[in-house]
Formats: C-alpha cells, structure tokens, sequence
C-alpha cells in the first residue's frame, strides 16, 4: 500500500524544498512528518503522522512498526526493490536528551524473514528530526551505486560508483571531506553489504553498527552505499525549562561518580592511563573513594570500561557460551588464565580514548590502537562483551590483539560481529571433528584459539573470498549448504540467526527473548534478565503497585515469567520507541515518561508509557503473523536448553523449559500459542484493532 | 595450614580439612566482605559460587572440603551487551 504522496520533494515540476522550519505538523517532541525516498524513480515525497499515532506508538521501533505495516506487502523478498526500510528517531531524540544519541533502523530481515529492527549509537536519527522528520523511508532499488545525501530535507541523489568497495572508513571519511562530520550523521555499507552477505551490517559515524539481521545486505541490494543527513532545525519542545531542568538532574550522579581527588587528577592529568593507575593505585592501598547515590559503582566501570567489564566474570558463571555452546568457560577459558586477557583491565592498556554514541553522559564505548605486531590497528572501534565473547572465549582464542583486528574487520567491512563469530565457532567445530577438512577452508588452520586463523576466516567471511562464501550469510546458511546433521548441530541459532552471547541456561528469560521475541536470538530486545539476575528494578516509580511486584521474579523458578517477561519486554519497547538506550536503563533508569511529557505536552503515566510499549511490541509480532510465521518456527536449539547437557563448569546438567516459558509469555501478552494472533479483547483495549486490520484472534 | 586464598594484595592462612563455608567465614572476617548477606540475599551470587570450576551449591559449602592448590571463585554478574 504506497502512502499518501502529500508533497513531491524531488521531482522536476516541484521545486519546493521543505527547509528548515519544523512545519505544520509539528508538536512537541514529534515532527509529525515521514520523508519518503524511491531510489528508482529518484524521487522523494512526504507523509504525515497523525498525532494520535505518535502517541500511541512513539517513535523509534514503534513509529518504524507503524509505517511498515501499512506500506510493505507481505511476501516482499527482503533483497528486492520492493522491500523498504526505515531510519527512524525516537521521541526524544535531537534534543541532547541524556542517552539518545542513537538511531534506529526498521525493515523486513534477509536473514530470517522475519520483522527486523536495530538500534545503534550515531546521528543520523538526530538529523532527520532537525530536518523536520521523524524518520526517513527508502524504496526502490538505484541504476548505479549511490549515496543519498540529505541537507536540511533537501534530497539528492549521488552517483558513489567511486565508493563502492571502500570500506566503511573510507566511505565515511571520503563523504566527510565535504559534509561537516561533526554536523551530519553518516551511514554507510562496506564490502559484506555490497556483496549482499545476510550478516552485513549497517555502520554508523564510522563506529557505531546497525549490527544484526542484515541491514547491510538490504541497502546492498539497492545499491545504496551510504546515507548522509545534515539539519540544522529543530522541533520544538512543549516545556523546554521543564525538560532541561529533568535532563539536569540525570547528569548530576555522573558527574558525581568520581570523587573529588580522582576529579581533580582527571582535570590536571593525561585521563586515560593516569585514571587506570590511580585505581589501582588507591585499590592497593586500600582507601576508599567517597561516592554518592547506589549507582556510583556502576556508572564508574561503565564509563571507564564498558561492558568489558562483564566478560571475564560472565566467561567463568557461565553467562557467556564458550566453544560454541560446548564448554564450560570455568574449566576451557578459566578467568584466571584466560579470560582476564580478553576482559577489562587488558583491553583498556589499548585505549586511546572513549568513545560516545553522542547525547550521553555514561560515554561506555572507546576507541584503541594496537601499535605493533601482527595485529596493528589505528584508532578503531574497541570490542566489547559480544565480540570479546565471540572471538575470544567462544573460540578460544586468548590473543586480545587478533580479537580487536577480528572486530576492525567487522566494523570495518560492515559485517554482523555475533553472527561472524557463532559462524566461526560452528566451522572450528566442524573442522575439528573432521568434517571439514583444512582444504575446504583454502588452508586455513581453524584450530580453537588460533589466532591467524580466526582473523583470516573473518576476513574471508566479509569479502566472501574463497571459502569465506561459504560462511558469509551465516551458520544457520552455511549448514544448509552443507547439507549434514554434523552441520546442523553445530550451527545454533533461532529461526536463522545466532543466539547473543548469554546462555539461557544462566538467566532463562534471556532465552525468551531468543525464541518469543519477534527478532530471534536477540539479547538487546528487553526481557525480565535484568532483574532475574541482576536484580534491576523496573524504574518506573509511579506504575501499578502491582505491575512493579510482578516485576520482580526468582532465578531459577519459572513462576511469574510469563507476566515479568511482558512488563520488562514492554518496557524495553517503550525506551526504543523514546529514542533512549538501554543502558539507561542499567545505571538507574530515568524519568521516562515525565521527560516525554516535558517535550510533547502529553500527560503520559508511568503504566501508559508501557501500555506504549506493548502496542510497539504488538506491531512488531503482527508483522511476521502477517508473513505466515508461526511460533512454532522460533526453535532454540538443544545447546541453549540444555537438552544437550554440558558436563562441566556452573552450568553442568542444567536445563531451561524453553517452550514452557515461551508460553507462559504468550498467556501473558493475550497471543495465541499456535498462530500468534493476539486476541481482539487486548487488541481492542489497545486501541490497535484497527490498525491490525483484523489480524486479530 | 593452607594457604587458599589470595584476594587482590592480602592471604589468609586456612587450616587443614578447612571447609567452604568455614572459608567463608575467615574471609569475611578478615577481609571485612559481607559474604554471607550477599550470598543470602542474592540468588543469582549464591548459584555462583565455584570450586575449581565446578559449582557448589549453597547447602553443600559446609561438606565441601578445601585443599592445596584449589580456586575458590564468588561471582557477582556484570551486565554485559
């Protein structure tokens, strides 16, 4: 169903340009309009949010959800021109609001065939809105390799037949000779988009990834190379002293999370290496350093490790997998010998400096170099807990400098960094059981913890060089191809893609995310892990007494998972829709729903804001109804249950009733276990029966 | 005696036929650690406590004996990404 074509941007009869001015539609927090772009008839036109929509479904994913459901057909081969996707800013996104400098993507996976979204660091979401958008929508498929480039709404098409191959630095840097970077956000697709790899990746301001399910192949397939928008508006904010005085009190506890001393040591010194030895300078002699608030702690090691912080312990309880969900971290990677050296203190030695999504006061990332060796890299994206896990302990490989090059290749080629190294661990497992010889991988030595040979199949992997075709669109791919059960069982994934790096047999509600959540194998989609294991309490002070309660569940017992995993899943659905990060969430959480009604006017409660996200996560499961997908078709695999038991370690012999809570989250949320309908009752109640256009149960 | 432990820059001497929980004890003493809250209000510390890789669930500290050489791990989770 094409939407309405309110006003033709683009095209030779019309020469108006939207300029500037936030225009008409807009209200507080929402600008109320979609720009639209067709790559083949090189032209671009507008569509109108109705209010009522960004009040029912926010922005970001919710937005995203909206607009696909109602112009992509179902059945749209997701390489072909008819298939969209959409760049789209949350609610809060574009105002400096703490932890929104990130943006989201939404489309129709190549990868699993399923409802597809990514949520990633970089400014491109801010732009559109400061062009007066709240997100932008690409169809078609271009002549030639181009880059769109969007100044202030204003839509050109540009031939980049001389980007194409670079790679994402490249590209990036090359566009940034001549578009301000510090005022554009820039996306762009390496060698593993162009080549249409079902795990390419999206790459935003060089660093940040649109990482899972296969963005990159998507804009490959429509020989888009890059995306630039520049804007130089704004949409305004219904209270702006309300609004500036809430984000004022955000930062203040990340201000104060370094004491007074450590402070004034920042100030005067070189920060990086001086901050690491001052640590462990006053850890040694045993003084304390005055905090303030209970998340001090934690903000602290966020911001100066970042979730590397996680990987040597998550290696050693059991959280991370290791050998591809074979071994027990404590007895084939123990922390004490090999994890430390792909965890924390190890990686920060490489440290240039940190590195922020933008719009953020816990600035978690950082970029490293590696100054000599086999493995010299300059100012790249430091790995973190996923790509640690997965090029490290997963294969095995305790060589952190092989681990940072597998990660710049990544990064650097566009290539999904989880699914590169689950496909990695399932070809070593192959090979070392025979059935794959060291010919069928062009000579590449692909023992557990071979460095050089890790890094080698990685890069073959993103250029699709030799073998590396092979492997290049995933495990669950490349064992199709290959055609044996050995294959079969050493690729573990969900419906097509790889499960993140947290085994469910850990914290089970992560393994809910992994097979009830619309995106399967994803750990970044919400989900009662946060407080099964962490202990996280949901941060919504003025919900239900009842919702909160319900909220908090054991880890080991299954009782209450089903209504837990719908409130923290909801929730999680709601912070997208907002624009925010998630990590927000991990330091404290924030005044969600007073700092949207501070920028839009609306008087949202605390259980609206998740009423919000449920309607988000509704649109989302109802896309892949559409498709024809059933429940039944997200299948976690035995390692993820532990009906192939490990042996050894914290993890030995336990099993996860995986389908059990699968349903328990589907009673929940009211949707059919067989067909995934959601019922009339809660669609109605919604106020989203319309919209499903009877899809409904 | 043995010596079992060694946390970031301290040892604690343990005697022979030293069980876990009895370590457990010393440490908190000596160190000053709440071991024993944390462990009783946190499942997920308490389903993490490892000997020598292998877990020892919470009943069996006081039957678990310790010795020479082995690695006694308490692990809090750290979210990772």
């Amino acid at each position: 169903m094409p939407p309405p074509e309110a006003d033709q941007l683009n095209n030779p009869d019309n020469d108006n340009a939207p300029g500037t001015s936030p225009g008409e539609h807009a209200t507080g927090g929402v600008a109320g309009k979609l720009l639209w772009v067709d790559l083949s008839e090189k032209r671009s036109w507008e569509e109108v949010v109705p209010p009522e929509v960004s009040r029912a479904f926010l922005g970001g994913y919710g937005l995203g959800a909206w607009a696909l459901y109602r112009n992509l057909e179902p059945g749209t081969d997701p390489l072909s021109a008819d298939n969209i996707f959409g760049i789209v800013a949350g609610t809060l996104t574009g105002y400096g609001t703490p932890f929104s400098g990130r943006s989201q993507i939404v489309s129709r996976s190549p990868l699993t065939g399923t409802w597809a979204d990514s949520n990633s660091g970089g400014a491109i979401a801010g732009q559109l809105k400061r062009c007066g958008y709240d997100g932008l929508f690409v169809r078609g498929c271009a002549e030639q390799p181009t880059a769109l480039i969007i100044r202030d709404g204003k839509v050109s098409f540009e031939d980049a037949t001389d980007l194409w191959g670079l790679t994402t630095f490249e590209a990036t840097d090359r566009l940034a000779e001549r578009l301000d970077r510090e005022k554009t956000g820039f996306s762009v697709i390496g060698p593993a988009g162009e080549k249409q790899s079902l795990i390419a990746a999206v790459i935003n301001d060089r660093y940040h990834a649109w990482g899972r399910q296969g963005f990159g192949a998507i804009l490959g397939s429509k020989k888009l190379k890059a995306i630039a928008v520049q804007g130089s508006g704004q949409v305004p904010l219904a209270h702006p002293a309300v609004f500036k005085a809430l984000c004022e009190e955000i930062n203040v506890p990340y201000r104060e999370a370094h004491s007074l001393l450590v402070r004034f040591m920042a100030y005067v010194m070189k920060t990086n290496r001086f901050m690491g030895f001052l640590y462990r300078l006053i850890t040694r002699l045993g003084l304390k350093l005055p905090v303030g608030g209970n998340q001090a702690p934690m903000i602290r090691t966020w911001r100066k490790m970042g979730t590397t912080s996680a990987v040597s312990v998550s290696t050693e309880n059991g959280d991370a997998p290791v050998k591809n969900w074979t071994g027990a971290g404590s007895k084939d990677f123990p922390l004490s010998t090999k994890a430390y050296k792909v965890s924390d203190e190890a990686v920060q030695r490489y440290l240039d400096r940190s590195l922020s999504c933008g719009d953020c006061p816990l600035v978690c990332k950082g970029v490293v170099s590696v100054k000599s060796g086999a493995y010299k890299t300059d100012q790249v994206r430091r790995p973190d807990y996923e790509t640690l896990c997965g090029f490290g302990a997963n294969l095995l490989n305790d060589n952190l400098e092989s681990v940072v090059m597998c990660h710049h290749i990544c990064n650097n080629y566009g290539m999904d960094a989880v699914s590169a190294a689950a496909t990695l661990g399932m070809v070593a497992e192959l090979y070392e059981k025979g059935v794959l010889t060291i010919d069928d991988l062009d000579g590449v030595d692909l023992r557990w913890g071979n460095p050089e040979a890790i890094v080698e199949m990685t890069r073959k992997m993103a250029t699709r060089e030799g073998c590396g075709d092979l492997f290049a669109d995933g495990s669950a791919k490349a064992a199709e191809r290959l055609g044996t059960d050995a294959a079969r069982e050493a690729a573990v994934h969900v419906h097509g893609q790889e499960p993140a790096y947290h085994d469910p047999k850990f914290s089970m509600s992560m393994g809910t995310s992994y097979v009830a959540d619309p995106t399967p194998g994803r750990h970044t989609t919400g989900n009662a892990s946060w407080n099964e294991s962490f202990g996280m309490k949901l941060p919504l002070p003025d919900a239900k007494p009842a919702t909160i309660e319900a909220s908090e569940v054991g880890l080991r017992s299954y009782e209450g998972k089903g209504e837990a995993q719908r409130i923290w899943s909801n929730h999680h659905q709601a912070l997208n829709g907002s624009g925010l990060c998630m990590f927000s969430l991990l330091t404290g959480g924030l005044p969600y729903s007073r700092l949207i009604n501070a920028a839009t006017g609306w008087d949202m409660t605390d259980d609206e804001f998740l009423e919000a996200g449920e309607r988000i996560q509704n649109m989302r499961n109802a896309f892949n109804v559409r498709e024809g997908i059933k429940p039944a078709d997200f299948k976690a695999h035995p390692r993820m249950t532990g009906e192939v038991p490990l042996k050894h370690g914290p993890l030995a012999g336990v099993k996860v009733d995986q389908q059990k809570l699968k349903d328990m989250y589907f009673d929940a949320m009211d949707w059919d276990r067989e067909s995934g309908r959601v019922s009339a009752d809660r669609a109605k109640a919604l106020g989203i029966d319309e919209t499903l256009d009877g899809l409904v149960g | 005696m043995l010596d079992t432990f060694v946390s970031f820059d301290r040892k604690l001497r343990l005697p022979d036929g030293c069980s876990m929980a009895d370590a457990f004890v010393r440490v908190e003493k000596k160190a000053g650690v709440k071991l024993s809250r944390c462990l009783a209000e946190s499942e997920v510390v308490a389903e993490s406590i490892l000997l020598n890789g292998e877990r020892v669930p919470l009943p069996r500290l006081s039957e678990t004996t310790l010795s020479d050489g082995d690695e006694v791990s308490v692990l809090s989770p750290l979210a990772g990404g």
